[in-house]
């Protein structure tokens, strides 16, 4: 199973995103990085389909099942961090047990309204690990979370994730604690 | 109540003011009336039929707004369609209607049909403005993620919707008496409170009209406080 990019280009309003960016995406971790504002998040909802490109080829993507962390946390306000989770996936058990993994057992039943940044943004990679996929897009997963707590998430997303795995970063020991490849714009 | 109290207080001497039992009547008298229309099978004979009437004009508005705002959002061209008919519907006046009703129908639907046509452009609009108000990055994490439909519209869309719904239902209870009422009285249909203003009119009853239209403003306070309270009921219901 791999997917490739060849010659994505994409503009918006005129400004060029992207220009002939090519990369091929095997199983494993891949981390992506670069500046802001380069194109990286604009690249990875392209492969999930999200955005069309202007032109360029993308192989190996029909069919794939694909599992986002947002830049943004996109979460259900008035859903509860467990019915969260639960609106992806019918896996209750696995639920709990990823929310109290990621330190949120005592937050299961709580509105994501009422959590803070940095609990929201677990529940939010709680989600995406607990649904069904064959490439899981992290878009700056780790933003918000405190040093320590930040270690324990990034070795449980090393732990549970599976398939192709892109995460979108621009901080270098994220990068090397991931492991797998680099691909720098 | 001290609100309802200095209100009171303005119709009595804005009553005793003017002096005339045929223009304006004071409270007491209203309310002694309406004491004494509430002894009659009659009065609330005439209550039970407007209320059904009415009532099911609202219900009737409420379904059919809600689903063809949500089929507008769905299908652009079908907007596009109906728009113009629900902007007619909106401006066309409740007597025209009524005249109309009055030519097409047997008089007794005359209050379901005005009622429904009064109400349903509001409940159309506000729907409609709800459901393109529902944040589109939550749309895309669920098609993300294939989220079925069914799940889409209860966990996102009615969460977003179900606040224009309700403020546009409240405001429709309001519109649905007003409406109701005012086509029984030009359509002059037997045994309703319409028919029961008519006659107060015709022999310049001050006091009947007065009575009956307490009885209206109460009425529909009562049926929005009950709207409320099956709403909040629903959101804890929701909650728990």
């Amino acid at each position: 199973m791999k997917t490739e990019l060849k010659n994505i280009c994409k503009s918006f309003d005129g400004k060029e995103v992207l220009r002939d960016v090519s990369a091929v995406f095997r199983p494993g971790f891949t981390c992506m990085m670069g500046q802001s504002g380069i194109g990286k998040t604009t690249l990875a909802k392209i492969i999930a389909g999200l955005v069309a490109p202007d032109s360029g080829e993308i192989i190996g993507t029909n069919g794939l099942k694909f599992s986002v962390v947002f830049q943004e946390d996109r979460l259900l306000d008035w859903e509860t961090a467990l019915g969260n989770l639960l609106f992806v996936s019918p896996d209750r058990e696995r639920a709990v047990a990823l929310l109290t993994e990621a330190n949120l057992g005592e937050n299961l039943h709580k509105k994501a309204a009422d959590l803070s940044g940095g609990m929201k943004r677990r529940v939010c990679i709680c989600r995406a690990l607990i649904a069904d996929y064959d490439v899981l897009i992290l878009d700056e997963p780790f933003k918000g979370l405190d040093a320590e707590l930040k270690l324990s998430i990034m070795q449980m997303v090393k732990t549970h994730a599976a398939g192709i795995v892109i995460c979108i970063t621009h901080d270098e020991s994220e990068a090397e604690f991931l492991g797998g490849k680099k691909f720098v714009f | 109540m001290p609100v309802l109290l200095f209100w009171l207080l303005v119709w009595e001497a804005v009553a005793a003011i003017i002096g005339s039992d045929l223009v304006l009547v004071t409270p007491r008298v209203t309310f002694t009336r309406l004491v004494e229309l509430a002894r009659t099978a009659a009065f609330w004979q005439s209550i039970a039929t407007t209320l059904g009437r009415i009532l099911r004009g609202f219900l009737l508005a409420l379904i059919a707004g809600t689903i063809l705002a949500a089929l507008s959002a769905r299908f652009k061209t079908f907007f596009k369609l109906i728009l113009p008919a629900v902007n007619t519907m909106n401006a066309v006046p409740i007597a025209s209607f009524t005249i109309l009703a009055l030519i097409a129908f047997n008089p007794s639907n005359l209050a379901i049909f005005v009622a429904f046509v009064t109400v349903l452009p509001i409940i159309f609009y506000n729907t409609h403005k709800g459901i393109e108000s529902t944040d589109p990055q939550l749309l895309e994490m669920a098609k993300i993620f294939r989220v079925p439909a069914r799940k889409i519209i209860f966990k996102i869309y009615f969460k977003t919707v179900a606040p224009y719904i309700a403020a546009a239902a409240t405001s429709g209870i309001g519109f649905a008496w007003k409406s109701g009422i005012a086509a029984e009285l030009i359509g002059q249909v037997n045994g309703t409170i319409g028919m029961n203003l008519h006659a107060a009119r015709i022999w310049l009853n001050t006091a009947d009209v007065f009575a009956w239209t307490v009885a209206i403003v109460l009425l529909s306070y009562a049926m929005e406080r009950a709207f409320r309270l099956i709403l909040r009921r629903r959101k804890n219901e929701n909650r728990a």
